[in-house]
């Protein structure tokens, strides 16, 4: 051998020695960090990781279930307890299952869908009605290459299969091989999660923490309770908890203190910052829909549908108080879903009732407080319940 | 392709696999270096490789058509001539062709003669000014006999397209390159150890300078509104990350290069710890800076010296960018340097006793910190608004533990890796003991991957 290759493969053996030594330490690192502050959930991406986790069990279930499969309207707006006596009052039994998941885009919604789809085909089983939303702020352009493109990244290392790598990778090599090694070195971390978590650690160790003065006083101890009701509820943290099949944890007081909190007006700047941050990640308001992302969203849709009895379309209200779109934009939403309808054969559930929410039903410009979300949810649980007598649940 | 990429990653893997471990015959190495540096400058705009081989072919072509003129004096300079302009032209024309024409068209609207020219739009390719600079210095090398031109075309374009400093430096020089490339000798395992070091080191650098570069950003674009406090935290950071971001790309560069078996000159050397602007200057892009001095101020001759090292750091400045920011920050420079070298030698050495280095450390850093403002502001006018909040704000500051926890932040990225690289060139045998050795080239990755968001651009890229 001569010295040259002698000394490749030496170099070689060093440098897969050092990056497998490094991600390890940084692995148990963010693990350590991870342990010693359970309540952090960077940018959702723990949701993500314990439904994919869960979902083997889910998919086992012999039962009639209804996916709701979505953004983080479904995540928060939805309540469980509503949904089903809803469906029990017109005589129909069913278990929801929430895949609604914030921080998110069309592509990362494409992969989760196949890894539903993945799952159910393994047993065989189908699901009786798929309610899957068309967010669109998911699937803008400046949602595909704003400020914030960079953490659907981590979300694509976590659903992705050894296909789905080897396909991006034939896309963009770039981009294919840096969501590969946040899987492999990371876990599905991304660098700036482990930065966001590091920063939160630091800023949670030395700074004291500022009660935020400009909302109502009454407000923000309605939500220090609701936060401890929470922790009494579900004392170890978990994102995508089975026993709740996704939807958020429950009980009278946490229900009491929200509601408490949800009596209180809250100032009309609050929710105009809130529609300029969606505006700005996402936007919200002008809604130009990345055709890539529509076609992502489309596979979707149509890969959910193929395993479903019966399968609706949903656009979740937005805060109409605030958010306000131009006709123009409205257009190209309904360009988007008409587009959508027309290439899967699934239709829109219309939901005339949800027009009536007010701001006073709403936490922010496009999330419900819980009375907002026990009207959608009665109204969405009673759309759906002839959908599920016809998949044959009564 | 920047260096700080997963695609870099695998590229050098399967490169270096080829190179080292496939092929054994030196032209086979030769035209994998120039296939390798080909596809290295494609990924960053496959349109933008035929100038670089039209740069390739000129400064190749001249050389010899310089050296056939050896004795003929007139006409070699007028071949040398003709070889600098076509490689200057090609820089000119991609990166001052918009800049001479919005300077121009602005002259004709002070003229009454409003968009009198049309806006061009010209893309800047990517490491132009680099790839110039190196043929350039070449022509003039083969011109002053400093070397002979050189006659094989593969081991030329391996030279111009060798891939770690192509896009952004170290300048490398034919004199010092081509030689390598004539004996192509496997490296020493402890140039590999070292090369490996250094690329870790670099990519550390470059996470530190992408972590605070919002720290600076928020002072450029809030200059008018700046504290005192807001103004030095700010300024600390863009200096951390320049630093980091340069350096961090020479020595990734240097590092690969030494992987290889190349030897690339080195191009910081603790720049803050300078005592006057000179001394900055001698430490700081230390290719460019020797370059500048051989090529540019030499040429310029000696007869009034002050006038050609303000002409010389002027043009330096609008090397730096197309615009007359960069040409006021060149002239800031010209300026300070010329004052340094007409105090030594109307005041003398001997007047300054050692102690001042106490003064003249922070001096010089405050005074580089002010080029920094001039270098990153939108307008002049942003600069002096930096510079004045530096001694009196336009808010009072608010030392509260958020702004404290910046400012230590900052100071960490400051301090550390100019730490790091004195342990590693001024005490290069401690440096180089194994446990230190992998110990630091761990902690850098361990750093890089747990912070560093790859694909992160490089500053320099847009020279």
């Amino acid at each position: 051998m001569t010295p040259h290759r002698r000394i490749a493969l030496r170099t070689f053996a060093t440098a897969l020695v050092l990056l497998t030594l490094a991600s390890l330490v940084v692995r148990a690192a963010t693990r350590a960090v991870e342990a010693r502050n359970p309540g952090s959930d960077v940018w959702g991406t723990a949701r993500v990781e314990q439904a994919l986790e869960a979902l083997p069990v889910v998919a086992a279930r012999d039962e009639t279930q209804v996916l709701l499969f979505g953004s983080s309207n479904l995540q928060n707006n939805l309540q469980r307890e509503a949904l089903e006596a809803a469906w029990s009052a017109a005589g129909a039994r069913a278990t929801a299952l929430n895949f609604g998941f914030g921080g998110i885009d069309g592509e990362v919604q494409r992969l989760l869908a196949e890894r539903v789809v993945e799952a159910y085909a393994r047993h065989g089983h189908r699901l009786a009605v798929a309610v899957l939303e068309l967010d669109p702020s998911f699937l803008t352009t400046r949602r595909s290459s704003g400020p914030f493109a960079r953490r659907y990244d981590q979300f694509q290392a976590i659903v992705s299969g050894p296909r789905d790598f080897a396909a991006a990778i034939a896309r963009s090599p770039e981009h294919g091989v840096r969501i590969a090694a946040y899987r492999i070195f990371l876990g599905g971390i991304s660098p700036a999660a482990i930065t966001a978590r590091a920063s939160g650690v630091l800023r949670a160790r030395f700074l004291p923490h500022a009660p935020d003065t400009t909302m109502p006083q009454a407000w923000r101890l309605a939500m220090a309770r609701a936060a401890e009701a929470e922790r009494r509820a579900e004392p170890a943290k978990r994102y995508w908890a089975l026993e709740r099949d996704g939807f958020p944890p429950a009980s009278p007081e946490l229900e009491a203190a929200l509601a408490d909190a949800a009596r209180v007006p809250l100032p009309d700047s609050f929710f105009e910052a809130d529609v300029r941050f969606r505006e700005e990640c996402c936007d919200a308001v002008d809604m130009r829909i990345d055709e890539e992302a529509l076609s992502a969203f489309i596979l979707a849709v149509r890969d959910l549908a193929g395993i479903s009895r019966r399968a609706v379309l949903f656009v979740s209200p937005p805060n109409r108080a605030f958010l306000v779109s131009p006709p123009e934009a409205e257009a190209r939403l309904a360009a988007a879903l008409a587009r959508v309808s027309e290439e899967t054969g699934v239709a829109l559930l219309a939901l005339p009732g949800s027009e009536t929410l007010g701001r006073e039903d709403y936490l922010d410009s496009s999330h419900l407080n819980v009375f907002g979300a026990r009207k959608l949810s009665t109204e969405l649980g009673a759309a759906l319940a002839p959908l599920l007598l016809a998949a044959g649940s009564g | 392709m920047a260096l700080n990429t997963a695609s870099f990653a695998v590229f050098f893997a399967v490169f270096y696999a080829v190179y080292a471990l496939v092929l054994s015959r030196p032209r086979h190495k030769l035209v994998a270096l120039v296939a390798g540096g080909l596809s290295f400058y494609a990924a960053a705009g496959i349109e933008h490789v035929p100038l670089l081989l039209l740069s390739l072919a000129i400064s190749y072509g001249f050389g010899l058509a310089i050296e056939r003129a050896r004795a003929d004096r007139a006409r070699r300079r007028r071949r040398l001539l003709l070889g600098c302009t076509l490689s200057l032209g090609l820089l000119a024309v991609f990166k001052y062709t918009g800049f001479v024409t919005s300077t121009l068209d602005a002259a004709l609207e002070t003229l009454g003669l409003a968009h009198a020219l049309p806006a061009l739009r010209v893309v800047l390719p990517v490491g132009i000014s680099f790839y110039t600079f190196q043929s350039v210095s070449y022509l003039v090398d083969v011109s002053r006999r400093a070397r002979p031109a050189e006659r094989d075309l593969l081991r030329f374009a391996a030279w111009v397209t060798f891939f770690p400093p192509l896009v952004a430096g170290p300048i490398v020089r034919a004199r010092m390159f081509l030689p390598q490339l004539e004996k192509l000798s496997p490296p020493e395992w402890l140039d590999v150890r070292r090369g490996i070091l250094l690329f870790a080191l670099g990519l550390a650098k470059k996470t530190v300078a992408d972590l605070v570069a919002p720290t600076a950003d928020a002072l450029f674009r809030g200059a008018s509104s700046a504290s005192t406090l807001d103004a030095w935290t700010g300024l600390l950071a863009y200096a951390a990350q320049m630093y980091g971001d340069f350096s961090g790309w020479s020595d990734m560069a240097i590092g690969c290069a030494a992987v290889l078996g190349f030897a690339l000159p080195r191009n910081f050397d603790l720049p803050y710890l300078s005592a006057s602007p000179v001394e900055v200057w001698s430490r700081w892009h230390i290719s460019l800076s020797t370059w500048l001095r051989d090529y540019l101020f030499w040429p310029l001759g000696t007869r009034h010296p002050y006038r050609s090292l303000i002409v010389t750091w002027t043009l330096c400045g609008l090397w730096h960018g197309a615009s007359w920011m960069y040409v006021g920050w060149g002239l800031y420079w010209g300026v300070l340097i010329a004052l340094t070298h007409w105090l030594n030698a109307h005041l003398g050495e001997r007047v300054v006793p050692r102690a001042a280095v106490v003064v003249q450390l922070p001096l010089t850093f405050y005074l580089w910190l002010v080029g920094l403002a001039l270098f990153g502001a939108a307008t002049p006018g942003d600069t002096l608004r930096i510079v004045a909040s530096t001694v009196r704000g336009a808010q009072p500051s608010v030392l509260d533990a958020a702004a404290a926890l910046s400012l230590a932040g900052v100071g960490l990225a400051l301090v550390v890796p100019h730490a790091v690289d004195w342990l590693v060139l001024r005490r290069p045998a401690v440096a180089e003991r194994a446990p230190i050795l992998w110990g630091l080239a761990l902690a850098g990755l361990v750093f890089s991957i747990a912070f560093g968001e790859p694909g992160q651009q490089f500053i320099y890229w847009r020279f």
